[in-house]
C-alpha cells in the first residue's frame, strides 16, 4: 500500500454509526426479547434462546464498539488538483484513484442522523463508479464539493 | 424525415404475437382451470375466450402502433407513445452511442427491421427502439445519426475513403463457425434453461422432475447411470452447438473509417454499428475449450451496455473465433491502438497460497457433504477436488497485468482465460486493496472500472499481485507521480 492519504474524516460520525448499529442492534433485541417471552408457548429450546442473547451482545460490542473506531482511522481522503484518493476498508483496505477528469458530478447528501451532527456525505460519480466520503463537516463537505466541482470542469471528456 | 412517421402496420400483428407470447404462462394455466368442467359449458366458449384474447391483444397492438410516432426534429430523434400515458422522448443525437438493427423471421418475411438506439445511460434495454420499420427508413435514421460524427471529429474524410477504408474487413468461414460452435462451451447456458424449464413445469404441474430422474437414476446399474450422463452431457453441446451456429451465422465485420459495422445471424438477422471511440475495453477470451487448441473470441465493452440481444454479458463479440496467431493483424486492421502489451507482470510465487486456499476449502467441504450422504458414490467428488487444483494453478499461471504508455492490459481466469486491454483514457477509477493475509504476504489486488454495462459500470481485477508491481500500476495511472 501506499502512502496513506492526509485528511480523515469528521470524528463525530463515530458517533452515528454506533447510534445506527445501535438501532439495528435494538430491533435484533427485541425481536429476541418477543422469542423470549413466547419461549414456551412456541416450544423454542432454551440453549437456542441463550446462544441467540449471546450473539446479540457479541454482535453489539463488535458492532458499536469496536468497528466504528477501526473504520473511522481507516477512512482517509485527499484531492488533489489532478485526482481523488480514497483509502476505507476494515478487513480489506482499499486505496482509490479518481482523475479529476473522469468526475461526471459532485452530490452531498444528509440523512436525519447525519443532520443532528452536522455533518454531511460526498458522493463523487464518474461514467461506471460512485465513490462516498461518509461524513464531513458540512461546511467542509459543501466546500469540498464545489472545489472538486471546479476543478473537474476544467477538462471535458466525452465517455 | 422531419415529419412524423408511425411503424410499418406488420407491427401490429409483430406486438400482437409478443403480447400473447409474454402472457403464455398464466393464459394455459387460466385455459386449463377454466375447462375443467367443460361439460357445463356451451360448446362455442373455447372459440370464444380464443376470439376475446385475440380481440383484447389485437386492439392493444393497434392502439400501440397507432399511437408511436417517430420523427426527426432539431438534432434529434423524437419517439411518441403510450396509450392513457403519453410518453414523448428526446434523444439528442448527439448522445447516442449506437443505432442498430435486426430482424428476425418475421421482419424478413416482410422486408422490414426493428431498430435500437442505445445511449451512455445504463441498463439492459435500449433507450430507444422502433419495432417495425421500413429498411431504408432504418437508413436514414442511421445517417441522421453518423453525420455528427464527419462533423464531430472533424477529420474531414472524403466519401472515398470511406470506401476504400472497407476493405479492412473480417468474415467467418463455415469452418470456423463449426469450430466456434463446437467450442462455445455454452452447455451451462442450456443447463440454465433446463433448470428454469424444470421449475416452470414444477409450478404447473406439481410435478418434480428431480426425484424421479434421480429415483430412476439409483435403480440403474453404474455404467447405465455414467452413459446416461455422458449421453446427456453430448445432447445438450449438440443442442448448444445448434444455438451459436444460428447466432453466429454469416458473421461479418467491417471497418469503415471510424466506425465497426457487425452483420451475424441466420434466422434473426442483426446489424451493430460501433464507433470506435465509443470502446471502452477490450476483452480476449479463452475458454477451456478453446485454449488448448490456440483458439479465442474478441469482444468489446461498449458504453451504455452491449448490442446484442444477448442477456448474459454487456459486451459485444467482435469475432467469435480467431487463432492467436491471427489476433495481431485482426487488432491492427479493425481497432489499431489496441495492440497486446508484451510482458505480463505476474504474481509471485508466495502468491500461489492465496489462490489455492479458498478454492479448495470450499471443494473439500462440498466433498465432505456428498460423501456424508451418499457414501463412497460421493468419492466421485474427489474428481471436483484435483480439477479445483488444477484450476487453482491455472489461475495462478494466467494472471497478471503489464501497461505501455496509455494502455493497461489484465490477464486473470474466471473459467476462461479473459485478456483486458484498456485505454488510460477508458479507466474510470483506479483501486488497489490488500486484506490482513494478502499484507503479510505484500500481495494486492488491483481493479479497475470502466464505463460499460449497466448503471454501475463494469469492472475487471487481478488479484493477490506483489505490492511492489501493483503500486507501479498506481503509479502508472495516477496524475500526481
Amino acid at each position: 500500500m501506499k502512502r496513506e492519504p492526509r485528511n480523515r474524516i469528521a470524528a463525530s460520525v463515530k458517533k452515528v454509526w454506533r447510534i445506527n448499529a445501535g438501532l439495528s442492534m435494538l430491533v435484533l433485541a427485541i425481536a429476541a426479547g418477543v422469542l423470549t417471552y413466547f419461549m414456551d408457548d412456541w416450544s423454542i429450546p432454551t440453549y437456542i434462546i441463550y446462544i441467540g442473547w449471546a450473539l446479540i451482545v457479541l454482535a453489539s460490542c463488535i458492532f458499536i464498539w469496536l468497528l466504528p473506531s477501526i473504520r473511522w482511522r481507516r477512512w482517509r481522503y485527499e484531492v488533489f488538483e489532478q485526482e481523488i484518493y480514497i483509502q476505507h476498508g476494515i478487513f480489506i483496505v482499499t486505496q482509490t484513484i479518481v482523475p479529476m477528469i473522469r468526475v461526471q458530478h459532485v452530490d452531498t447528501e444528509q440523512g436525519p442522523v447525519l443532520k443532528g451532527f452536522k455533518l454531511a456525505t460526498v458522493s463523487i460519480s464518474t461514467a461506471a463508479t460512485t465513490h462516498r466520503i461518509p461524513a464531513l463537516l458540512l461546511e467542509e463537505a459543501l466546500e469540498l464539493r464545489d472545489r472538486i466541482g471546479t476543478l473537474a470542469r476544467v477538462e471535458e471528456d466525452d465517455v | 424525415m422531419s415529419e412524423s412517421k408511425r411503424m410499418h402496420p406488420i407491427s401490429i400483428i409483430l406486438q400482437m404475437l409478443k403480447l400473447i407470447k409474454d402472457a403464455i404462462i398464466p393464459l394455459v394455466v387460466g385455459f386449463i382451470a377454466f375447462f375443467q368442467n367443460l361439460s357445463e359449458m356451451f360448446w362455442w366458449s373455447p372459440f370464444a375466450l380464443i376470439g376475446a384474447v385475440l380481440l383484447v391483444s389485437g386492439l392493444t397492438a393497434f392502439l400501440h402502433w397507432y399511437r408511436f410516432t417517430y420523427r426527426i426534429e432539431a438534432d434529434e430523434l423524437r419517439l411518441e407513445s403510450g396509450v392513457f400515458v403519453r410518453k414523448k422522448r428526446y434523444i439528442s443525437k448527439h448522445r447516442i452511442q449506437s443505432v442498430n438493427t435486426s430482424a428476425n423471421i418475421l421482419h424478413r418475411l416482410f422486408g422490414i427491421v426493428k431498430l435500437e438506439v442505445q445511449t451512455a445511460g445504463g441498463g439492459k434495454k435500449a433507450e430507444g427502439e422502433i419495432g417495425a420499420l421500413s429498411k431504408d427508413d432504418a437508413v436514414a435514421i442511421q445517417q441522421f445519426v453518423k453525420r455528427k460524427e464527419q462533423e464531430g471529429t472533424e477529420t474531414a474524410e472524403s466519401n472515398e475513403d470511406f470506401l476504400s477504408d472497407k476493405r479492412a474487413g473480417y468474415q467467418l468461414s463455415f469452418r470456423r463457425l463449426l469450430a466456434a460452435a463446437a467450442t462455445s462451451g455454452g452447455t451451462g447456458v442450456f443447463f440454465g434453461f433446463l433448470f428454469a424449464i424444470s421449475q416452470q413445469l414444477d409450478n404447473i404441474a406439481n410435478f418434480d422432475i428431480y426425484s424421479i430422474v434421480f429415483d430412476w437414476l439409483l435403480e440403474q446399474s453404474l455404467v447405465l447411470s455414467i452413459l446416461f450422463a455422458i449421453g446427456s452431457l453430448a445432447l445438450t453441446w449438440m443442442i448448444a452447438m445448434v444455438g451459436t451456429v444460428f447466432k453466429y451465422c454469416f458473421f461479418q465485420i467491417t471497418k469503415q473509417g471510424e466506425e465497426l459495422f457487425i452483420r451475424r445471424g441466420l434466422l434473426e438477422k442483426r446489424e451493430i454499428t460501433i464507433p470506435l471511440h465509443r470502446i471502452q475495453a477490450l476483452k480476449i477470451e479463452e475458454n477451456i475449450f478453446r485454449q488448448p487448441f490456440g483458439l479465442l473470441a474478441v469482444s468489446a465493452e461498449i458504453a451504455g451496455g452491449g448490442a446484442e440481444s444477448d442477456k448474459h454479458s454487456f459486451s459485444t463479440i467482435l469475432f467469435p473465433l480467431l487463432k492467436r496467431s491471427e489476433l495481431h493483424r485482426f487488432l491492427e486492421e479493425i481497432i489499431p491502438g489496441y495492440v497486446m502489451g508484451t510482458a505480463f507482470r505476474k504474481p509471485p510465487k508466495r502468491a500461489r497460497l492465496r489462490y489455492a486456499f479458498i478454492p479448495i476449502l470450499i471443494s473439500v467441504l462440498i466433498t465432505g457433504v456428498l460423501m456424508y450422504f451418499f457414501n463412497w458414490y460421493g468419492l466421485f467428488a474427489i474428481l471436483l477436488i484435483l480439477l479445483t487444483i488444477w484450476f487453482c494453478v491455472l489461475d495462478y499461471k494466467d494472471a497478471g497485468v503489464s501497461w505501455t504508455a496509455d494502455m493497461l492490459s489484465m490477464r486473470y481466469r474466471e473459467l476462461s482465460r479473459v485478456t483486458v486491454h484498456v485505454p488510460r483514457k477508458k479507466v474510470q477509477a483506479f483501486r488497489e486493496s490488500q486484506h490482513y493475509f494478502q499484507s503479510k504476504k505484500q500481495l494486492e489486488t488491483v481493479k479497475i472500472s470502466v464505463a460499460s454495462g449497466g448503471a454501475a459500470g463494469s469492472s475487471f481485477k487481478v488479484r493477490h499481485l506483489a505490492e511492489q508491481d501493483a503500486q507501479a500500476a498506481a503509479d502508472w495511472y495516477s496524475f500526481r507521480s
